[in-house]
């Protein structure tokens, strides 16, 4: 367990049920959250109305840390449960006095902060791609790193309006472009998908996609 | 002027020192008082740690002479010429918290990148400067938050 997460361990545990949003977009940030265990979506919703899921925090992510280190104060995105979630919650001012005269911890947190920031913007850079196949591709690349596991099996239950929402694309044109997929081979399953971690990498290449941070 | 492939004539070599550099700018700090009164300092370039630690000692030298001519130690510092390098930095972390900790700052602002932000936020919570030391994207907050503390 990193010194970071070690904070965390006298915090407050709570359960927040599946679409539970945590936070609103402009809500005050007076806690930290530590994700125990589910995954929460970053969105923020568009003026047409559709959600832009910006990122995904799972096991061991610490939420909204770089609002909060950057002085801004407010949660820039809606923060919601994906599925039933175990979090830690520390009000902002205990975890000042926690760090206070430890400066062995401010280097772990630039580090994870700037992690997470570089992580946001792959995630944005992805989002505006318009080949609909290289974003779908970078999608299940950034999946795979968040939520899945060794053998490529994704841990987390998306439907096509969570892959829509994720592509930045039509349900329409992420069932066409998934049905695609599942004929190349590099995806299978249909509720809990699995990748073809070899296929993927090699796509990766092909279409130049970074490795995610 | 008639291009090369056409001439056939070889171009002059452009001279090293006429080339922009703009991406790699050399590493150098400056202090000084700038015309409003504020304590100004600017981080430049890749910066090693002799640099830096002699930016702190020069800035802390500053302030303390404002203090003995009894004027307000307001401090501005612009790091958004800086390498990203310089926040990531232990040894670097380390002088600046000492020097938060020494320097009798009255208030000082440092603006730059998202994580120049981070790192001065974090390090001024570390060392409970957090109502004196803030970090800010632009100019204008930095100094619309210092001038706050003025009155």
């Amino acid at each position: 367990m990193t010194p970071l997460l070690d904070l965390f361990k006298s915090a407050s545990d709570r359960h927040f049920p599946k679409g539970q949003i945590i936070l609103y977009e402009g809500d005050p940030v007076n806690r930290l959250y530590q994700i125990d265990e589910g995954f929460v979506k970053v969105y923020n919703i568009l003026a047409d109305g559709t959600e832009r899921i910006i990122f995904i925090y799972g096991p061991g992510d610490i939420f909204p840390l770089t609002s909060y280190l950057s002085g801004f104060g407010v949660a820039r995105y809606f923060y919601e449960c994906m599925k039933e979630a175990k979090v830690k919650v520390m009000n902002l001012a205990i975890f000042e006095n926690k760090i206070k005269g430890k400066p062995e911890l401010a280097q772990e947190m630039i580090k994870y902060s700037y992690l997470t920031n570089q992580q946001f913007v792959q995630r944005i850079d992805m989002l505006s791609v318009n080949d609909t196949r290289r974003k779908i591709i970078s999608l299940l690349a950034f999946l795979l790193a968040k939520a899945g596991d060794k053998s490529g099996k994704l841990n987390l239950t998306l439907t096509s309006k969570d892959f829509a929402d994720l592509a930045g694309v039509t349900r329409e044109t992420v069932s066409v472009q998934l049905n695609k997929l599942r004929r190349d081979g590099l995806i299978s399953g249909n509720h809990q998908i699995i990748v073809d971690v070899n296929y993927l990498n090699k796509l990766k290449i092909k279409y130049s996609i970074p490795k995610f941070a | 002027m008639t291009p090369c492939w056409i001439t056939g004539r070889i171009p002059p070599r452009v001279p090293y020192a006429k080339i922009d550099l703009v991406s790699i700018p050399k590493g150098k700090t400056e202090t000084f008082i700038n015309p409003a009164g504020f304590i100004e300092q600017h981080y430049i370039g890749t910066l090693k740690l002799p640099a830096i630690k002699k930016a702190i000692e020069e800035l802390g030298k500053i302030v303390e002479e404002q203090k003995a001519q009894k004027k307000p130690a307001l401090v501005l510092i612009d790091t958004s010429l800086a390498a990203t390098s310089l926040f990531f930095n232990t040894q670097a972390h380390t002088a600046s918290i000492k020097g938060m900790k020494t320097i009798p700052l009255g208030r000082a602002a440092i603006f730059g990148p998202l994580v120049a932000q981070v790192t001065v936020n974090t390090l001024a919570m570390i060392t409970g400067k957090k109502d004196k030391i803030r970090g800010f994207t632009s100019r204008q907050e930095a100094i619309r938050w210092l001038c706050a503390g003025k009155s």
